[in-house]
């Protein structure tokens, strides 16, 4: 069994929830929408009281790897009666659907505005070690392999190459009247991400998908983080 | 008398100051023949040795039972044996002292089960010796400066030259050595075959130190040293660059896709970011390799994407063109006064423009005062020129003669394999000449890149 930073235990080579996940993210020193765990829906209305809204609710399960395809997201919730009707659909929704599937409860977190989506990542390879990946969200980096990679440890003219090297840069500074994305803080970001597995051999792969980025900052939305079975430092 | 270098450079495997061979023969056709012969006809200055317990003398010299019956302090022992004995040579080897063992037996892991356990025995006997070794599978080492050949394959005379070549396979100092140096001039050529001990990385890092090399060229199939190499590659590309042709490249890879990071980049991809994460110049193929490698080692860097093209097709000029903006460089936009001096020299009915279309009348001379006139203007940075291959020889001396003010030239000759004797004599001038033009400007598209991503040109200029 690995202890986690935020103390609970974790079976050897298994996913982090998203939870874990965002409190190692930020550890390191990223901005996260930070997820609260519910067991009722009364809980879950008092979280989002306090968070204010909108909110939105996820399902907390180590196993459900595609969250928003199982139908395990809700999102614009705009008032407690909204929290309350989408916890108790999702829950019998899950117990209909995936009576098998291993589940912590649902989370409750901000809203974040919109803003470019990006992910970045992290996979480790046999001969070179931890690897960062960088592209801009959605279907860019699905469909048209938009994305670019380096090993890590990254110096900063990498994590500048990273993102200068993309097609769709143009995006980022800001296309059709938009406003330019910060390019300074996804830097910072993936030199951040770069320490994190290079001080953390037991972190096997990594995805922070998607990232929103704004003019000014930019916040993790979701996170997941896959553990070795070897003992956390961070 | 060579220098001494410390225990721990490899300057040693490059310049050794004898070599013994073990499994050195005098039946021709043997591989252990090959090589012995390879060493004395290539005039290696250094004191040689044949191992071989069968015979007195190899092909005229002394023979030992032994490499513990040699009183010397032996610096490079090539063994040339069968798999299942390498071990037990080896073995000798490191009880003599010697510095390098020379690998060039077959039929280790690459063959399988059996042959990998002969290899664990070779690493059981090096790891507690100051013993090391290159291969095993491998042709040896080539250091026209230190005129050694070690190939398995009879190779013919070389010219001395400033590429250093590393290569997982044998056939880089032999198969293919034939014909390239024909028109191009080798330094270092050094197979490393199964990497046992000394790696692709170990040499990369001393050929970055060797200054007889200027420029360094790779086949690769893995990379074992992972991140060293990047850090060596990149420290020696702000010296001298390196290009790579990583072979295996559609291999799938056995990393299973957890993540969605791991579903999007594949195992080329880590390939592809680590030559580009330090500035290796990546070749698409065997030829694309050496195309690279000739120019870069014989002509300079351009400084800036502006090229002149000289043509004497317009059709040829109109393609080039084409690669020229695919590949991210542009046509050199000449000043009024290279246009002013252009109008001069080239017929009435052609229009001054960039590609400069001399059409069939183009002469020599033409094309040589054109060349003297745009290499002062500063929008030129490098120039491609396209001849017609039966005049090839009309070219040979006025090429000769240009001031190209530092700025590099490639020949592109359509239908040059016909002419061959002609385009021998241009490479010799230093000019490399390719077939069609879009390779010419493919190759200094590469060149450019190499001369903006690298720090080559900020601290070696």
């Amino acid at each position: 069994m690995t202890r986690t930073p935020n103390g609970s235990c974790q079976k050897p080579g298994k996913f982090l929830n998203e939870i874990e996940s965002k409190q190692l993210l930020k550890q390191a020193g990223l901005t996260v929408t930070e997820p609260f765990l519910a067991n009722s829906d009364s809980e879950a209305v008092a979280i989002a009281c306090s968070l204010g809204y909108p909110v939105v609710l996820k399902v907390v399960s180590p196993d459900i790897i595609h969250k928003s395809d199982a139908g395990c997201v809700i999102t614009r919730l705009t008032d407690p009666e909204g929290v309350r009707h989408a916890y108790n659909n999702m829950m019998s929704n899950l117990r209909q659907n995936y009576p098998e599937v291993a589940i912590d409860g649902i989370s409750v977190q901000s809203q974040a505005p919109r803003g470019v989506e990006v992910i970045i990542g992290m996979i480790r390879d046999i001969q070179f070690g931890p690897a960062i990946m960088f592209g801009l969200g959605g279907v860019w980096v699905e469909l048209l392999k938009d994305f670019s990679l380096r090993i890590a440890p990254l110096y900063e003219e990498d994590a500048s190459e990273m993102i200068h090297e993309l097609k769709g840069f143009k995006l980022l500074q800001g296309y059709r009247g938009q406003p330019a994305a910060d390019t300074e803080i996804i830097e910072d970001w993936l030199l951040k991400v770069s320490e994190l597995v290079m001080l953390n051999p037991s972190i096997k792969e990594l995805d922070i998908n998607p990232v929103f980025v704004y003019p000014n900052g930019a916040v993790a939305v979701d996170a997941r983080v896959l553990l070795e079975d070897t003992p956390l430092i961070a | 008398m060579l220098p001494v270098q410390p225990d721990n450079s490899l300057k040693l495997l490059f310049y050794p100051r004898n070599i013994a061979v073990i499994g050195a023969s005098n039946t021709v056709g043997k591989l252990g023949y090959n090589v012995f012969k390879n060493l004395i006809i290539h005039n290696y200055q250094g004191r040689l040795y044949a191992v071989n317990p069968g015979v007195e003398y190899v092909q005229g010299i002394k023979a030992y039972k032994d490499i513990g019956d040699i009183d010397d302090e032996i610096d490079t022992a090539i063994i040339i044996v069968p798999a299942k004995s390498t071990p037990g040579v080896i073995k000798k080897c490191c009880r003599k002292g010697v510095k390098f063992v020379i690998n060039e037996a077959a039929g280790f892991s690459e063959i399988g089960q059996e042959g990998f356990a002969i290899e664990q025995e070779i690493v059981q006997a090096l790891r507690n010796s100051s013993t090391r070794m290159v291969g095993p599978n491998c042709s040896g080492l080539i250091n026209t400066h230190h005129n050694m050949v070690q190939s398995l394959g009879i190779v013919g005379l070389l010219r001395k030259g400033n590429l250093g070549v590393v290569a997982q396979a044998g056939v880089y100092a032999a198969g293919l050595l034939w014909g390239f140096s024909q028109t191009m001039e080798f330094g270092v050529i050094a197979t490393i075959g199964n990497k046992l001990d000394i790696n692709e990385t170990d040499m990369l890092e001393y050929l970055g130190t060797d200054d007889n090399i200027r420029v360094i060229s790779m086949y690769l199939e893995d990379i074992k040293a992972g991140r060293r190499f990047i850090d060596v590659a990149k420290e020696v590309t702000c010296h001298k660059p390196i290009i790579a042709l990583k072979g295996g490249r559609t291999t799938v890879g056995l990393r299973t896709a957890a993540s969605h990071t791991a579903s999007i980049a594949g195992n080329n991809d880590i390939y592809n970011a680590v030559f580009r994460q330090s500035r290796v110049i990546q070749a698409e193929s065997y030829r694309d390799m050496f195309n690279l490698s000739k120019a870069f080692s014989k002509q300079p860097l351009p400084k800036g994407p502006g090229l002149l093209i000289i043509s004497y097709t317009g059709a040829m000029g109109v393609t080039s063109t084409d690669t020229c903006y695919e590949k991210g460089l542009r046509l050199a936009e000449l000043s009024s006064a290279s246009i002013k001096c252009l109008s001069q020299i080239i017929p009435p009915y052609v229009t001054v423009k960039n590609p400069v279309d001399l059409t069939f009348d183009q002469t020599p001379a033409q094309v040589a005062e054109v060349i003297n006139t745009c290499a002062k203007d500063d929008d030129v940075s490098a120039f491609v020129i396209i001849l017609q291959a039966e005049l090839t020889d009309l070219y040979i001396e006025k090429i000769g003669e240009l001031s190209l003010c530092g700025k590099p030239l490639l020949i592109s000759i359509p239908a040059r394999d016909f002419v061959m004797p002609s385009v021998i004599k241009l490479e010799e001038l230093g000019f490399p000449v390719y077939d069609d033009p879009e390779t010419a400007v493919h190759i200094l598209s590469k060149m450019h890149w190499f001369y903006e991503h690298s720090l080559y040109s900020k601290i070696s200029q």
